[in-house]
């Protein structure tokens, strides 16, 4: 049997998700948070987890969870019940024991209510006996200047250009399978470029976080592919990412909320410069 | 700055995914038609290994490559860890053992399969590194190494299936020299995940065993290589 003709499912931007982590069963964490409000996280199974503020109750919760190295993992959550959609994901750094949470929501513009909106905080890992580290996961503008191939799945592949702090844009080239299943069917955008976020975690990790804000405003109900936020843990030591999406696909007429897990492995690449260099529509 | 590279840190395992530390601190009995084998993990790198003549310590390394599925190397032996169906195969020095994991009676084990044959597999470990594979015959098959992706040469290989989409391959024999891949190579043994195109596995070299990772392409070989 030729397996290329295996019998797989179909995926879009998942198939190369690394396997899910289920080791953190068990462990129980305390986040003293910049913000002000710090967390308490509880992992009572290989996809159930408590959390809450401190002082408050715990909640129960689905989570998922990768690993971008030894120490360093990509934890996801929605928050059940929430109207609208909330979801949380941590970057929980046990060699450093430090965190950074990023909280996602819909709902909060009357005009395009299903835009994600993002808020960062980042943290400590409290140890009995052990002082609180006192650096953090912090913005950063390191990976200015990185252009990046990432393979997402057998025949597809995209190229990043981070080329400034605040913002990132995408190619698909002409032979990636990403041309026929990432194109939008309605795409009256005059760029790529959407807002970006990027975090140093560690030397050579990062936590890049993409929003489709503009594909949301200009396209709106007539794209398939609504607002979505794409949180990547990326490690240029070995130049793979883990990932998550947080945002919202329509089917038959009816928004429907997308978490999808993503992974890809990546190599440099030289991009035309026109490309790169091209202005930035949305900015003045 | 751009950080992309070509992955310098590392060499044929750049892609290697993080270790699993799933099974830390557990234990398993793997039984056969003929014999018990446990392993039992202390913490995330060591383990003891008992097959009835005493029980030796080994570090391990632990990969997964789907929800239930692992691949575990300690010392030069390999062990497949199945935990959905529980079954495991072993790669030891004495050969291969199929069995289950519990100490019920052995039933359906992994095994030895021909299913694989006909396919023809690119996996890439690296930035620029890759192997191509053609399992042309139930034991033996046609493997390259870039960049000289071209020059094939066969090899004997052992397939095993783990389960739907999911097989072990063992192919054993020199890989040549000017590739990148360590030099003295002997033997690269993969868990091959077909549904997500992803491999965990290790090579043998004359200075160790490396563990590595990789996603898979499927190129068009010339027809001529699965004859």
């Amino acid at each position: 049997m030729n397996l290329k003709d295996y019998p797989r499912k179909t995926y879009s931007i998942n198939q190369f998700t690394q396997p899910p982590c289920y080791e953190l069963e068990g462990e129980s964490f305390f986040f003293v948070m910049d913000d002000g409000y710090d967390y308490e996280l509880s992992i009572t199974g290989k996809d159930a987890l408590t959390w809450n503020k401190a002082g408050e109750s715990p909640k129960k919760e689905i989570f998922q969870c990768l690993k971008a190295d030894d120490t360093t993992y990509m934890l996801r959550f929605e928050i059940s019940g929430s109207d609208p959609r909330a979801g949380v994901t941590f970057v929980i750094d046990l060699e450093q024991r430090l965190v950074t949470m990023l909280t996602c929501r819909t709902g909060l513009n009357p005009k395009f209510p299903l835009l994600v909106y993002s808020h960062y905080d980042f943290g400590a890992i409290r140890s009995d006996g052990e002082a609180l580290p006192f650096a953090r996961h912090g913005f950063t503008s390191d990976l200015i200047g990185t252009t990046v191939e990432w393979h997402w799945r057998s025949g597809m592949w995209t190229q990043h250009a981070y080329y400034c702090a605040n913002y990132y844009r995408i190619a698909l080239p002409q032979n990636s399978l990403a041309r026929q299943s990432l194109s939008s069917p309605v795409n009256n955008t005059p760029s790529s470029d959407e807002p970006a976020v990027y975090i140093k975690i560690k030397e050579n990790m990062y936590f890049f976080v993409l929003t489709e804000v503009h594909s949301e405003r200009i396209d709106g109900e007539t794209n398939k592919f609504r607002s979505n936020n794409m949180a990547f843990l990326q490690n240029y030591d070995r130049m793979y990412h883990v990932g998550r999406t947080f945002g919202t696909n329509m089917a038959e007429g009816r928004p429907i909320p997308t978490n999808i897990l993503f992974g890809a492995f990546g190599n440099p690449v030289e991009l035309d410069p026109a490309f790169l260099n091209a202005p930035n529509p949305y900015v003045v | 700055m751009n950080h992309s590279n070509y992955g310098v840190k590392y060499g044929v395992d750049q892609y290697r995914f993080a270790h699993n530390y799933d099974l830390k601190d557990s234990s398993l009995i793997i039984k056969d038609a003929d014999k018990e084998y446990s392993l039992a993990f202390a913490g995330k790198e060591k383990l003891s290994f008992d097959f009835g003549e005493g029980a030796r310590d080994y570090k391990y390394e632990c990969l997964k490559i789907e929800a239930d599925t692992y691949f575990l190397r300690f010392g030069e032996n390999v062990a497949v860890i199945e935990l959905s169906e529980g079954r495991a195969t072993l790669v030891l020095s004495e050969g291969y053992v199929f069995g289950v994991i519990g100490r019920g009676a052995p039933e359906a084990t992994h095994g030895f399969t021909d299913e694989m044959t006909g396919t023809g597999v690119r996996w890439v470990l690296g930035c620029d590194k890759f192997t191509d594979h053609v399992y042309n015959r139930s034991d033996l098959c046609r493997a390259s190494w870039s960049p000289r992706e071209k020059d094939f040469v066969e090899y004997p290989a052992k397939y095993v299936k783990i389960k739907a989409g999911i097989y072990l391959v063992d192919i054993e024999g020199h890989a040549g020299s000017r590739l990148y891949m360590p030099e003295g190579h002997e033997r690269i043994i993969t868990l091959q995940d077909y549904e997500h195109m992803l491999m965990a596995g290790c090579v043998y070299m004359k200075s160790g065993v490396k563990t590595i990772g990789a996603y898979g392409e499927f190129p068009d070989f010339d027809r001529e290589l699965f004859a």
